[in-house]
Parts: structure tokens; sequence; C-alpha cells
């Protein structure tokens, strides 16, 4: 059964931002990461008959959002091949190039390559990467969301986390 | 016993992730290989814990228009709950009216009914009640019933002990009388099924 309007509004109030920031982080992109989130709420809220509490609500959201996220970018990724006739497999996302101008430019160009950063991440590590770093989510709950051991989790963050810091370096970024 | 790997167990360390006696075996293996405090700075700089990086690359921040318009958006897409109301009511309507003709059926003084009724047939057939298409078999003040089979043509399905309300109908399939004479009722397997009230 879906939720009620009331309930509709508040869960999606209490949890747009940490949606948001995962949907962001893997599509690089803002409206991108928007219709990621609209298509994990309305997911979720019309499947709200199917939580059952043994995660939580924000694990459950997340994992619909992030995988809702990959879609989308897996999708503009095929369409943006089909323009310029490239017949490659990679479905990683392409960074967004019109960032609002009411940020300072250094931010701006540190997210830019943030984003170019993540986006040379194999997409499994890059997906449990945002989960954990963007999500807040724990090993544990990583785990649960993916379906994946913990130990997998921690494989996964480890490649992840020095491949990242690598390819920041290799643009200049001091961390 | 598989060697620890020092790899995750330090990456667990730098998010905080261990509990306490993990946490303490990793800080004596830091103290005797000092050269893994290198790896743990590479992992913390791009961890969780790296506030000035994440500080400076929050996403953009979407409006309030942003926001009210997939708010917006998302109501209208997520469909509106199930209402059984008019299900109910359907339901309870068709209830009342089977109840109805169950109860002008049975009533002594209607002749278009007084001659169908069981009751008023001496019950040398087999089966009485075969000449029926559909046989209302009782009401509350009339019956007990234990048991009914199947379901009637009619759509009769109620079985109760005592009986509470106007039970329904039920066809010549699903139930026979066994001892016409003392207008005991039973199912195939003779199970009694309906008393009438003496």
């Amino acid at each position: 059964m879906a939720a009620t309007l009331p309930d509709c509004d508040s869960l999606f109030r209490a949890h747009r931002d940490v949606a948001y920031r995962v949907a962001y982080r893997l599509l690089g992109n803002e409206s991108d990461a928007l219709d990621a989130v609209q298509d994990g709420f309305v997911n979720v809220l019309t499947h709200m008959g199917r939580f059952r509490a043994q995660s939580s609500f924000r694990t459950w959201l997340l994992r619909i959002v992030s995988n809702a996220a990959i879609d989308i970018g897996r999708g503009r990724k095929r369409r943006d091949n089909r323009y310029r006739g490239s017949q490659t497999d990679d479905l990683l996302p392409v960074p967004d190039s019109c960032e609002p101008v009411d940020f300072g430019l250094e931010r701006a160009d540190l997210r830019k390559q943030l984003n170019l950063a993540l986006a040379e991440l194999p997409e499994a590590q890059r997906q449990t990467f945002v989960l954990h770093v963007d999500g807040e989510l724990s090993y544990r709950e990583v785990a649960e969301v993916l379906g994946i051991s913990i130990g997998t989790v921690m494989s996964r963050l480890f490649y992840a986390r020095l491949k990242l810091r690598e390819a920041l370096l290799t643009q200049g970024v001091t961390l | 016993m598989t060697p620890p790997d020092w790899n995750r167990l330090l990456l667990a360390y730098a998010d905080g992730e261990l509990g306490r006696l993990e946490h303490a075996h990793v800080e004596r293996y830091l103290e005797q290989n000092p050269q893994a405090w290198d790896l743990l700075a590479e992992l913390e700089e791009t961890g969780p814990g790296n506030f000035d990086l994440w500080d400076n690359v929050e996403p953009p921040e979407p409006s309030d228009d942003d926001w009210n318009w997939r708010s917006h958006a998302i109501s209208t897409l997520v469909p509106a709950p199930k209402r059984y109301g008019w299900k109910v009511i359907a339901i309870s309507l068709a209830a009342c009216v089977m109840a109805a003709v169950a109860i002008v059926q049975f009533e002594p003084n209607a002749p278009a009914v007084a001659q169908k009724s069981p009751q008023s047939q001496p019950l040398t057939n087999p089966d009485p009640l075969a000449e029926y298409a559909v046989l209302p078999v009782a009401t509350a003040g009339e019956a007990m019933v234990s048991a009914v089979r199947g379901n009637g043509e009619s759509g009769l399905v109620s079985v109760r002990s005592p009986l509470s309300e106007v039970l329904a109908l039920a066809t010549p399939d699903d139930i026979e009388i066994e001892n016409p004479g003392s207008g005991e009722v039973t199912d195939g397997d003779s199970a009694m099924m309906v008393w009438p009230k003496k």
C-alpha cells in the first residue's frame, strides 16, 4: 500500500538531501541526480508495503536511489555513445559541465575534478564508495544495500580510495 | 588459520569500523610496522573523515523551487492507496438481496414458494432436493448449520455454528438429505449439516 501524502512529504523532506548527495556523486550532474531522487522516491513510496523494517528506511531508499542513478547513468552513456557513434562499453557518467555560477570557481573546479576522478572508478567500487562516504552508511549497511559481504565492501573501498587518491593527485588536487 | 588482511583492517581502522579488540590489534601492528602509517594516511585522505576535502566538494544545492517541483511530481506519480469501500458496499448489497430472496422463499404463507418448500412435501425421494436448482437452506431462526461443503452455485459460503444470520443458498450438489424422516441433512461424508428446527 502506498504511503499517504503527508507521509510522502515528511519522508521526502527527511531523506531527500542524502539521497540527492548519493545520486549526484554517482552522476555528477544536478538535474540527473534530481531525476534519480524522484524515481527512487516514487518507487519507494509506491511499494511502502514491502518495507519490512529489517533495515532502516534510509538504507532501503539509498539502495533504490543509487540503483536508479546507475540506470540513469547507463542510459545517458548509451545515448552519448550513439550520438558520438562510439561503440565503447564504458558506462561511466559524464561529469556535469554546467556548474552554477554562484559557487566559487576553485570549489566548482574541485568538485568537477572529484567527479572526474570518481568517474574513473569501476561502477561497483564507485557505488560502494559513494554509499559509504556520501550516504554515510556503515560497512554493514553498505553490504546490506548492495547484497554483498562486508569483506567485499572493504575490498572495494580499499581499492576505490587508493585509485581516487591517485586520480586526484594526478589532477593536481592537494589532499 | 587465515592471516589477517592488514589492508582491510587498516581501512576499517581509519573509518572507525573496528571493535575494541581489533582496534587494539591494529594499533599493535602499527607500532611494530611503522611503514603501515603511510598506507593508513593515504586511506584517510579519501575517507569520510577528510572534511577539508568533502566540505569543498559538496554537490550544488537544488533550489527550493526544484525541491517543490520534485515533491509535487512524486506525489502525482505515486499511486493513491487502493480503496476497497465500493467493493464492500457492492458485496453487502448483493448479500442483502440474496438474503431477502431467501427469506421470501421460506415464508410459509407465500403461495409461490410453499409448493417448493422441502418440508411441505413428503420426503420419499432419496434426494428430494434434486428438483431445486438452488436450495434455500435456512435462516438463523430455522436451522443450525455445522458445515457446508463447497461453494453453492449462487455463491454460498457461510459456515458458522450456530448460524448467526441468514445462511444463504446451496445447491443439491452441495448438500443432500440422508435421513429425510428426521429432517437431518448431511453431506457426502455423512457429517450432519442442517437440522430444521422443530
